[in-house]
């Protein structure tokens, strides 16, 4: 797999993990107060 | 034509864009913890500062482990980067802390195999992006000796020493000692090249560069200081004065020795060499 495609997936997995997860923490912090 | 890259030591750092990454898509979990702390849900509140505090480790792991291998790259360097494997590391912490956040700081809306998903799927992420400290792809670098990590701190470290050296003599009114300190610098400098050349020689210099160097530091800063706001040479005290030039003396001795010693090294192992190739020639019945 060339090196650009292999950053750029990792990059949306990443995106789609850590990112995510901290999103919802934070809308569920804004909702919830 | 070569493709090796000359070192440039004033080079710019580039700047590791790839690293904060991590730290900005964790950040959103800090006010997330204050605010859920605020509403007096503990368990979430830890488990969401638990998350951003181990992100936040883990960027900095990830970080240091990127800046060895662009070390590495920059002075061409072939060795094994450290011996913790930064990157590795930090994936797992950011793994565990996504886990945590995703099993306790959400209001249960993953279960343990949804969070252990995210947790296996931040690892590869990871690995993908920032591509683990990859010691069995390169099975030719030395996995014996001194270490990248090492190295550039020894030579960072010294460099440091022969700048606060240089910054000092500028200090000194005296023209025939600020000579003799660019001189020493400048010879200082060049056991630096040679070692970063052959890192072998580092573990043989190590004494040189920082016990050696750090005291040759403290005398010329202290020299300084000492004829700071004094009136100009010629009413220094001379009995101050003689010892300075003493122990300058005795530290382009040492350095000298220095320079000599690795030389010598490199002759000896020149030799050692010689004769091995000399011995399968013969051996193989070439000569």
């Amino acid at each position: 797999m060339p090196k650009y495609l292999q950053r750029v997936i990792g990059f949306v997995i990443l995106l789609a993990t850590v990112g995510q997860v901290s999103c919802q923490a934070l809308v569920q912090a804004l909702l919830g107060s | 034509m070569s493709n090796a890259k000359r070192y440039d030591p004033e080079a710019k750092q580039p700047v590791l864009w790839r690293g904060w990454l991590l730290y900005v898509l964790a950040f959103p979990l800090l006010p997330a913890a204050a605010s859920s702390l605020h509403d007096g849900e503990v368990v979430e509140a830890v488990a969401r500062g638990a998350g951003f505090a181990l992100a936040m480790a883990a960027a900095t792991l990830i970080r240091k482990g990127i800046r060895l291998d662009n070390e590495a790259i920059r002075r061409n360097l072939r060795r094994r980067a450290s011996t913790v494997r930064y990157r590795a590391v930090g994936a797992g912490l950011l793994s565990v802390g996504v886990m945590i956040v995703a099993f306790f700081g959400l209001n249960s809306q993953h279960g343990v195999v949804a969070s252990i998903l995210f947790g296996l799927a931040v690892l590869l992420g990871c690995y993908l992006y920032y591509d683990f400290d990859g010691t069995r792809k390169d099975p030719d670098i030395a996995a014996i000796g001194i270490t990248t990590e090492e190295l550039v701190e020894l030579l960072d470290e010294a460099e440091g020493r022969i700048v606060a050296i240089e910054t000092a003599s500028r200090k000194i009114d005296n023209v025939e000692f600020r000579d003799r300190l660019r001189r020493i610098a400048d010879e200082a400098r060049q056991v630096l090249v040679t070692i970063e050349r052959d890192p072998v020689d580092a573990r043989r210099a190590r004494k040189f560069l920082k016990v050696y160097l750090d005291g040759a530091r403290q005398v010329t800063e202290g020299y300084a200081r000492s004829h700071q706001g004094l009136p100009a040479a010629g009413s220094e005290a001379p009995a101050l004065e003689d010892n300075f030039r003493r122990v300058l003396g005795t530290i382009e001795t040492t350095i000298a020795e220095q320079q000599l010693k690795l030389r010598e090294n490199n002759l000896t192992e020149l030799d050692v060499q010689i004769e091995v190739l000399q011995m399968q020639l013969e051996k193989e019945g070439v000569t």
